[in-house]
């Protein structure tokens, strides 16, 4: 009997979810700019949804319409046809007012005042309910602290934006967002010049805001080993028009090679990472260590030399003697000994060139 | 409001405020009474003691050096007031009260009155040309500056405005040459040296329309303390966080056109101040609030012009000063300073 109550309990907030009560509708809609007489369509026949607390990643090729797609859905452009609608609202028919009160925005271009200090920066954001001089009150100034105790920002608070570095102003700009209090939150490219400690605090950040605080996050992207693995909807460009699906999923099918349509680039479904897509024609045998193989083959890979164990030689085997790592290497008969990756290399790249000459 | 005034009553810019107001009334009783013929404490005494009324320099005090003063006052407030709207509306430190153009506009309004009528052959009564040149700077200002509103309704990038605002200044520039190369010697001078600037020229009725622009202009800067605040994170933030910005900037542009034009109107197109008085009130108060900003502005820009007529009427110089050529070479040096000392505070845009 317990057991039946505690299981309708669990189940009660989660009913919510399967009602299709999503924060923000995309319905049939075409972005791209232009007015009556001339326009140029960037992505056309949208038609996605998103629910609070998705963590959703908008990844696409550079100039193929992903910040586009946000300002349309931040209200910056008007959309050509097709609406947006957010929590049942039809965006186009919102005052600025009152879509301040639902979506919150940080861009990639910056015109901020540098003089300005980072709290008054992130008190903006409670801008719609300051006094008439401009003045917090009592309960906004508890909102603005936390927004920034909840971004990290706390020891900054008094730092003026011109003194601080491109990751905190990112953190910031989130923290303006958490004051605006808004149930959806667009970000434009928010890893895009930060450092991989930095990308990973940012991904950490938003997975956060998304499950404690229930918020729709939508951040444009191109680097898609930071999106797999944090982000639970990939919304990616695809012919002109936008696509969803689970990050994962991608990876499995393989679509992920088609990301790059032109290029020679191709995704590892292993390792997560893009690499260019070469086919080598040299082989070495390489035995050892399984973390110092692998990175003796990622070197290789530059010139062209794949690792396949089935062929008999060049065989290196790498091995760590003295705290010092060491490549023995046989080729033709005779063996060799190398300390440093410097020598190894074009040593290996020598001989099949002497091979293939003779 | 009320929890401002608190805040102006404990907050440490109390005493910085304070000694802005002393500096202010002490300039103020120096540019009325410093350099008149019978000056000396005993008539100042007697001034305040109201036994001074037979003394000659007392008609002179009333009739000349108090309106300039208080016109001194001002023109001050207004010009510093409308230069920090524009540097932060424009998000250019070097922006003032004239990039819309508004004191072009008036200048050919002026140029109008003062050499147009004189080429066709009419000439206007002596008495009748102060009126006459009030009334052409007024409409020129407001012609000018309803222009760029409409274009501004039209247009989003404020740039695209400002660059408009400096073409459409040059343009008129270029009507005004135009009139002085066909107009007689005698207006030519009476232009140049409306475009010199002037306080004295402004009589207690007139006084009382300046007085009545200045404090609208001031009154709507105030309205817009919190919007100007938002407008430091750039339009794109101030527009995501709800402010209507086309509206906004129709007021703020109303409010300027309403200060630097009646400004210009009364007393030919003053320079500098509004550029340079605006960083002086940052420097001072180390503040990116508008609130703030907008008071020791006003109250340096007092400060600033009052010393300016001062030296321009030192006891001892031939004469008086051009009050343009005084703030001029008072701005400057400002300017030159902010550059070479203030990086921090001149990149601040």
């Amino acid at each position: 009997m317990f057991g039946l109550f505690l299981i309708i309990i669990v189940l009660v907030p989660d009913s919510k979810h399967f009602d299709m009560d999503y924060a923000l509708e995309l319905i049939d809609l075409n972005v791209g700019y232009g007015n009556k007489k001339s326009r140029r369509v960037i992505l056309s026949d949208i038609r996605l949804s998103a629910a609070s607390g998705q963590l959703i990643a908008l990844v696409g090729p550079n100039g193929k319409g992903k910040s586009t797609l946000l300002k349309t859905i931040g209200g910056f452009l008007k959309p050509l046809e097709g609406m947006v609608r957010i929590h049942g609202s039809n965006l186009s028919q919102l005052t600025n007012h009152q879509r301040a009160k639902l979506i919150s925005f940080v861009g990639t271009s910056h015109e901020i005042n540098k003089l300005l200090r980072v709290r008054d920066l992130v008190a903006l954001g409670r801008w719609q309910h300051s006094s008439f001089l401009g003045r917090l009150y009592e309960n906004d100034q508890r909102i603005v602290y936390k927004a920034m105790l909840d971004t990290k920002i706390l020891h900054l608070r008094d730092a003026r934006i011109g003194e601080i570095s491109d990751g905190e102003l990112q953190r910031v700009l989130i923290a303006r967002c958490l004051a605006q209090d808004t149930p959806i939150i667009l970000l434009d490219e928010p890893t895009a010049f930060l450092d991989i400690a930095n990308k990973f605090e940012m991904v950490d950040l938003m997975r956060r805001l998304v499950r404690l605080n229930r918020k729709t996050i939508i951040f444009s992207s191109h680097d898609l080993p930071t999106v797999i693995g944090n982000a639970d909807l990939m919304w990616f460009i695809y012919n002109r028009s936008i696509l969803e699906a689970i990050p994962e999923e991608l990876v499995m099918t393989g679509f992920l090679d088609t990301f790059f349509e032109h290029s020679n680039v191709v995704f590892d479904l292993v390792k997560n990472e893009f690499r260019l897509n070469q086919k080598p024609d040299r082989f070495v045998k390489i035995l050892g260590d399984e973390t110092l193989v692998f990175w003796t083959e990622k070197a290789l890979l530059r010139f062209g030399i794949a690792r396949d164990n089935r062929v008999s030689e060049p065989e290196i085997h790498v091995k760590v003697e003295n705290e010092n790592i060491l490549w023995m290497v046989n080729s033709l008969d005779k063996s060799y000994r190398f300390e440093t990756l410097r020598d190894l290399l074009p040593f290996i790249d020598r001989q099949f060139r002497n091979k293939e000459n003779s | 409001m009320g929890d401002s005034i608190i805040r102006i009553i404990t907050n440490m810019y109390t005493r910085r405020l304070f000694a802005l107001c002393l500096l202010v009334f002490v300039f103020f009783i120096i540019d009325v009474f410093w350099g008149l013929k019978s000056f000396d404490y005993q008539f100042i005494i007697d001034f305040f003691k109201g036994n001074a009324l037979e003394n000659p320099s007392y008609t002179t005090l009333l009739l000349f050096r108090l309106p300039k003063a208080i016109t001194a006052v001002l023109v001050g407030m207004a010009l510093s007031v409308s230069g920090l709207l524009m540097q932060t509306v424009f998000r250019n430190p070097l922006a003032g009260p004239y990039v819309l153009g508004v004191s072009s506009g008036a200048g050919l309004g002026v140029a109008l009155a003062i050499l147009g009528f004189s080429a066709i052959g009419i000439s206007i009564p002596f008495g009748l040309q102060n009126g006459m040149v009030i009334l052409f700077a007024v409409v020129g200002a407001t012609f000018v500056l309803g222009i760029l509103l409409l274009v501004s309704m039209r247009i989003n990038d404020i740039m695209t405005i400002l660059i408009l605002g400096m073409l459409f200044s040059s343009a008129i520039s270029a009507l005004i040459s135009i009139l002085q190369y066909f107009s007689p010697e005698s207006s030519l001078k009476a232009y140049v040296i409306w475009t010199m600037g002037s306080l004295a020229t402004v009589s207690y009725s007139q006084l009382v329309w300046l007085s009545l622009a200045v404090t609208f202009g001031i009154l709507l800067a105030f309205l817009k303390v919190k919007d100007l605040d938002l407008m430091l994170l750039g339009e794109q933030y101030a527009i995501s966080t709800g402010l209507n910005v086309k509206r906004f900037r129709v007021i703020i542009f109303i409010a300027t056109g309403l200060l630097a034009g009646s400004v210009t109107a009364f007393c030919g197109p003053i320079g500098f101040i509004g550029v340079a008085v605006p960083h002086i009130a940052r420097i001072v108060t180390r503040t990116t609030d508008h609130f703030y900003l907008l008071i020791f502005s006003s109250l340096i820009g007092a400060c600033v012009v009052l010393l300016s007529d001062i030296l321009s009427q030192l006891p001892g110089t031939i004469g008086v000063l051009p009050i343009n050529s005084v703030t001029a070479l008072l701005g400057i040096p400002v300017v030159v300073w902010i550059i070479f000392n203030n990086h921090r505070f001149g990149s601040g845009f």
